[in-house]
């Protein structure tokens, strides 16, 4: 029939009974009871009590009246906050005092903090009290430390929350340094509002010179944006020109590759065998031509031959025809010289004749000059007769109207004619033979010239 | 006495300066969480200032030790 009872983590197990004064639980030599923290334990109901201790936090609020080391009444009001302390010892302590009766430690320890606390304050000043925060832990340590120990407390915090003076003392400790403060306080102000309007006008001049700077800064940065632009809107057709150009390199190659190629195919597909064709024709044409200059040259020499042959034989014909011919022509020279000279010779004396007789009429005339002009008359009339029957000779039929009369009559007519014809032409003869005189003497002084002429 | 010997050997530090014939006070590691005991020094004429490290020498009422600086 046991129990098992578990301590909580915030409180101790009190055991007391059967036992229990020797458990195995710490020390307990002497304590008269077996204390469990943070597990269980069995217990016989009946013969072992258990007991619950808390130790959880405590806080006793005080409100004093009391007296500074300086004799002056404040009123106080605190906080002390304390706890069981852990440890065996402290617990057993408490144990003993407030098993049970936990809801009494509070008065107990307010009743024993306030007697403590007026002692505390009478070792201090009001100052101390306000300021001196160290000072107050330290008394309350020094006053409170045994009694707390005795009862198995220990002290977290002793805070003091409010203090009141009702002589002004606090009011009046701290009027000085109010004003001096208030003094600085002002002094700072005027200060810091002069310092305040000074930082402001440099802070306006500082605004405006930075307005001016972000300005130009801007200008420029709006100049170098606008640089930048353009300088990338010339980028993108510069790049495109430059591939552009490098494709068109590219192509060129490409181009000139296949022109090589085209040249190699070209080579070998059609120079190649042209050449070769070209050989074959060629072989074949000089062997074609040597044929036939030899084929020339055989008839060539075949002519040559002939022809000299031909041309002996014409030589010697040649030559015996001008042989011939020569001796013709000898024969005919001969024969014409001959004949020259007889005619020559038959002229020569002709022209001699008549050089006589004219200058036997030259002679004549001289000497009867009339009988000349008559003689020639006489020569000449018939001449004349005829000269005048022509008138006749031109008509083609005449119809003689009055019969033989007619007849008569007309050729009686044509004698007048020639009748009157004489006085006027030995006119003509007498001043014709003047003229003819003188051309006469000419002729006589150089027959023999002309002859001489004619015979060539 | 109840002696606590967990307590014996513990470095500590002091929160309370600790002065000839007045009592300071120190905060100790212990039972998984810190707890604050009173402190005198075994050295009678010896002052401790606060901050400095402490090893605890003795026990000498439930939550006072006797302590040496410890450096």
């Amino acid at each position: 029939m046991l129990m098992y009872k578990v301590a909580e983590p915030n409180e101790a197990l009190i055991i007391s009974g059967l036992r229990a004064h020797h458990g195995p639980e710490g020390d307990a030599a002497g304590l008269g009871f077996k204390i469990v923290v943070g597990k269980g334990a069995f217990v016989v109901p009946g013969l072992q009590k258990v007991r619950r201790l808390s130790l959880d936090i405590h806080e006793a609020e005080l409100d004093l009246e009391c007296v500074t080391t300086q004799g002056i009444p404040i009123g106080v009001r605190a906080v002390v906050i304390y706890k069981i302390a852990d440890d065996f010892a402290s617990i057993a302590n408490a144990a003993r005092r407030f098993l049970e009766q936990e809801d009494q430690m509070d008065v107990k320890v307010h009743n024993v903090f306030a007697g403590h606390l007026r002692a505390i304050i009478g070792t201090m000043t009001v100052e101390d009290l306000i300021r001196n925060r160290d000072k107050l832990t330290q008394a309350t340590r020094e006053s409170a430390a045994n009694e707390m120990q005795r009862l198995g407390l220990t002290i977290d915090s002793l805070q003091l929350q409010d203090i009141t003076d009702q002589t002004d003392y606090i009011q009046n400790v701290s009027m000085p340094e109010a004003a001096r403060v208030a003094k600085e306080a002002r002094i700072a102000e005027a200060q810091a509002d002069r310092e305040a309007t000074e930082r402001e006008q440099e802070s306006e001049a500082l605004k405006a010179a930075a307005r001016s700077d972000s300005q130009i800064r801007q200008a420029e940065v709006m100049a170098q944006a606008q640089q930048a632009q353009a300088r990338a809107e010339q980028a993108g057709p510069l790049a495109a020109a430059t591939a552009r150009q490098q494709v068109v390199v590219q192509e060129t190659k490409v181009a000139e590759l296949e022109a090589q190629r085209t040249e190699q195919r070209l080579q070998a597909e059609v120079r190649k065998p042209a050449d070769a064709e070209a050989y074959k024709q060629r072989t074949l044409a000089e062997g074609e031509r040597d044929a036939r200059i030899h084929k020339a040259e055989a008839e060539a020499r075949e002519v040559e031959l002939r022809a000299a042959a031909n041309a002996q034989k014409v030589k010697i014909e040649a030559d015996a025809t001008a042989e011939s011919t020569r001796k013709v022509g000898q024969a005919e020279g001969a024969a014409l010289q001959a004949r020259g000279a007889g005619e020559g010779e038959a002229v020569k004396a002709k022209g001699l004749a008549e050089a006589e007789a004219i200058r036997a009429r030259a002679q004549a005339l001289a000497q009867n000059q009339e009988a000349v002009i008559a003689q020639q008359i006489a020569e000449q009339l018939p001449q004349v007769v005829g000269e005048a029957a022509k008138a006749f000779g031109n008509i083609g039929q005449m119809t003689v109207l009055n019969g033989a009369e007619g007849i008569g009559q007309m050729f009686s007519q044509v004698l007048g004619m020639g009748a009157a014809a004489v006085p006027m032409i030995r006119n003509l003869l007498t001043e014709d033979g003047a003229a003819r005189r003188q051309e006469a003497g000419e002729q006589a002084a150089e027959p023999r010239k002309e002859t001489r002429s004619r015979a060539r | 006495m109840v002696v606590d010997h967990r307590l014996i050997g513990k470095v500590g530090r002091v929160i309370g300066a600790i002065e000839p014939g007045r009592v300071g006070e120190i905060m100790i590691a212990i039972r998984g969480g810190h707890e604050s005991y009173y402190a005198y020094a075994a050295d009678q004429d010896e002052r401790i200032e606060k901050g400095a490290r402490v090893i605890v020498l003795e026990q000498d009422a439930p939550r006072t030790v006797i302590v040496s600086r410890f450096s």
